[in-house]
């Protein structure tokens, strides 16, 4: 079967042509790829062509609801009836958007893919109300969570040292109300008014608290506070003072410290007991009336609370030391590892060649510009569907004219290799070239197959130039 | 009008305008000429109403298109489709112009590929299309083909020219 002409495949693509002849055409198409490129430029006028004309509907004159009805034209008297015979109408083309070009007729090449549609599934209450409950089930974890890290958070939180006052007033519920009464009785007596926050922190504690916190006192008590009799009440208030010291220095105020600083390290606080107990072993001997007594007492919170801001002093540097040398390891392994050298700034990356330019092709052509530029048809490879077709300089290829162009028609083969078709009608007196396994004339002109495959495969394809 | 006549103006009255509208381009004209074709239907009935009604309004345009030549009407048709309102949205504007480029291109091509490839448009097929004017059913094929792939060059030829006007003005 020769080629299809233009109007044969406008036939065709129009449903024109009967079973036979579709069959036909279609066997021709499946072996000749010349063919096959010019139904696919002959299906884009069609289409194109198509929608331009759609383009001039009616809508583009006056909107159709501003026009008036068609004028009824009055039935002729002498008019005769007419049969209309039943022929099945052919819908006009309808105004199609110009991205839609039409498909044609029904051809397997055109089936365009099955629709699909997207449904939800329907979603029943009780999946709606799960879904719900894991969505508040999410927040909920994630409330937990944000709050026991805040918790965490505030636990490692630096607190700075409590005053001294605070710590004493609250190491002061160490008194027993046994031993609070009689003091209490003695300052009554006596009348005097307390004086200076050592003082208030000894005066007499509710008994309540001193009560809440009587088994606290009871482990906390030293046994020098225990031996120590309540005598006199200058004595009685030297000792509260010395149980207050005692507490603090045997386990209540150790623990105040350490709650108040979240300092676990137990060393700080047998050392804040060790101070205070040595303050409390100097306080007692010296003892002596109500006077060395509320020096001495003064005297032991001065030094409880120089020795609680030694310790916060401490425990401080403890720390930046820590941090310094965590630093200082962190750089010295920075500095140890190898120098970064910068990176070069990368090379942009070359950008591929085209296919045209693989080809060496300066002007893609269509069939029609080949057959005019070859004199006929363009010759092709049977069974092997070309990519495109170009013209090439004579220069680049050995054995043709180098004044005239060449028709290259270029494939791909599965491998990705370009293999190409060269072609160059003879002139009169133009040498014919050498013929080999890739050189040869046919029909008056000259063929060159090459590429990018190896020789024994291109041999194999020119035996099948048509 | 009789029923057969009614039922005739129904079926293709529309489909008359619209393909007159699309040779004309203007649609009083191609309403009026649709009118002109039924009423000579009423006077004589045709055998064949579709290919019929379809060559008397294509005559009808040539007859009327040799008077409007004589008259100027082109020129006023032509001006009143450039005298766009100011306002018009670009949409409108553009499809209104893309309509314009169509329309002449068209015009280049000639009488009978031209009304060729508007009877099959308005989904005549190949016998109806030769019937109507009057060619052999097997000139249709190649008659389509050279109309469809001038339409298609020519309009091109109009994008090209413009955008190279567009660039000039620009330029300017």
């Amino acid at each position: 079967m020769s080629h299809l002409d233009e109007g044969t495949l406008h036939a065709l693509l129009d449903g024109e042509l009967e079973a036979h002849e579709v069959a036909e055409i279609q066997a021709h198409l499946n072996s000749c790829s010349a063919c096959g490129l010019r139904l696919r430029e002959v299906k884009e006028f069609l289409a194109e062509a198509d929608r331009l004309i759609a383009a001039v509907d009616l809508e583009a004159g006056a909107p159709a609801a501003q026009r008036p009805a068609p004028v009824p034209i009055p039935a002729a008297p002498a008019a005769t009836p007419v049969l209309l015979e039943a022929e099945p109408r052919r819908e006009p083309l309808p105004a199609r958007p110009p991205s839609q070009p039409d498909p044609g007729p029904w051809e397997p090449w055109n089936e365009p893919p099955p629709p699909v549609l997207l449904i939800p599934d329907n979603e029943s209450a009780a999946e709606r109300r799960m879904r719900r409950m894991r969505r508040f089930g999410w927040a909920a974890i994630v409330l937990v969570i944000a709050g026991a890290g805040f918790v965490e958070a505030r636990k490692m939180m630096p607190v700075g040292p409590l005053p001294a006052d605070t710590l004493l007033a609250k190491a002061a519920p160490v008194v027993s109300p046994e031993e609070t009464a009689p003091a209490r009785e003695e300052l009554a007596a006596t009348g005097r008014a307390d004086s200076g926050p050592a003082r208030r922190a000894n005066a007499l504690p509710d008994p309540r608290v001193t009560e809440s916190k009587a088994k606290v006192v009871a482990t906390a008590k030293s046994p020098v506070a225990k031996d120590l009799p309540a005598k006199t009440p200058a004595a009685a208030n030297r000792r509260t003072a010395t149980d207050t010291g005692q507490a603090a220095a045997t386990g209540g105020l150790a623990a105040n410290i350490d709650v108040a600083s979240g300092d676990t390290d137990g060393t700080t606080a047998g050392q804040a007991g060790q101070t205070d107990e040595a303050a409390v072993a100097d306080t007692v001997p010296s003892a002596d009336g109500e006077a060395a007594g509320t020096e001495d007492l003064a005297t032991v919170r001065a030094r409880a609370s120089e020795a609680l801001a030694q310790l916060d002093r401490e425990r401080r540097l403890k720390q930046a030391a820590a941090a310094t040398a965590a630093l200082d390891a962190q750089r010295r392994r920075a500095a140890s590892s190898t120098p970064v050298r910068p990176q070069p700034a990368a090379a942009p990356a070359p950008t591929p060649p085209t296919l045209e330019q693989r080809a060496q092709i300066y002007l893609r052509i269509g069939l029609d510009e080949a057959s005019r530029q070859l004199g006929g048809p363009a010759h092709v490879i049977e069974g092997l569907s070309p990519l495109f077709m170009g013209l090439v300089q004579g220069t680049a290829v050995p054995g043709a004219e180098a004044g005239r162009p060449v028709v290259r028609v270029v494939y791909q083969d599965s491998q990705g290799r370009l293999i190409l078709l060269d072609q160059q009608r003879l002139r009169p007196g133009q040498p014919v070239p050498t013929a080999s396994a890739t050189a040869w004339t046919l029909g008056g002109t000259a063929m060159w197959l090459h590429g990018e495959a190896p020789a024994e495969i291109l041999r194999s394809y020119r035996a099948r130039v048509r | 009008m009789t029923a057969d006549l009614t039922q005739l103006f129904e079926q293709y009255y529309e489909s008359l305008v619209r393909m007159l509208y699309r040779r004309v381009g203007d649609r009083d004209r191609a309403e009026d000429l649709a009118q002109e074709t039924f009423a000579r239907a009423v006077a004589a009935p045709p055998n064949n109403p579709r290919p019929w009604l379809f060559a008397v309004a294509l005559n009808l345009v040539r007859e009327d298109g040799r008077r409007s030549a004589t008259r100027g009407r082109k020129l006023e048709l032509l001006r009143a489709e450039h005298d766009q309102p100011a306002n018009a949205p670009d949409a409108e504007l553009e499809r209104k112009e893309e309509a314009e480029r169509i329309r002449a291109a068209l015009a280049t091509l000639n009488e009978r590929d031209r009304e060729a490839l508007l009877l099959r448009a308005e989904g005549f097929d190949y016998e109806e299309i030769a019937a109507t004017l009057g060619l052999a059913k097997g000139a249709i094929g190649t008659t389509l083909a050279r109309a469809r792939r001038r339409l298609v060059e020519a309009y091109r030829a109009q994008e090209r020219g413009q955008a190279k006007d567009r660039g000039k003005h620009v330029a300017s």
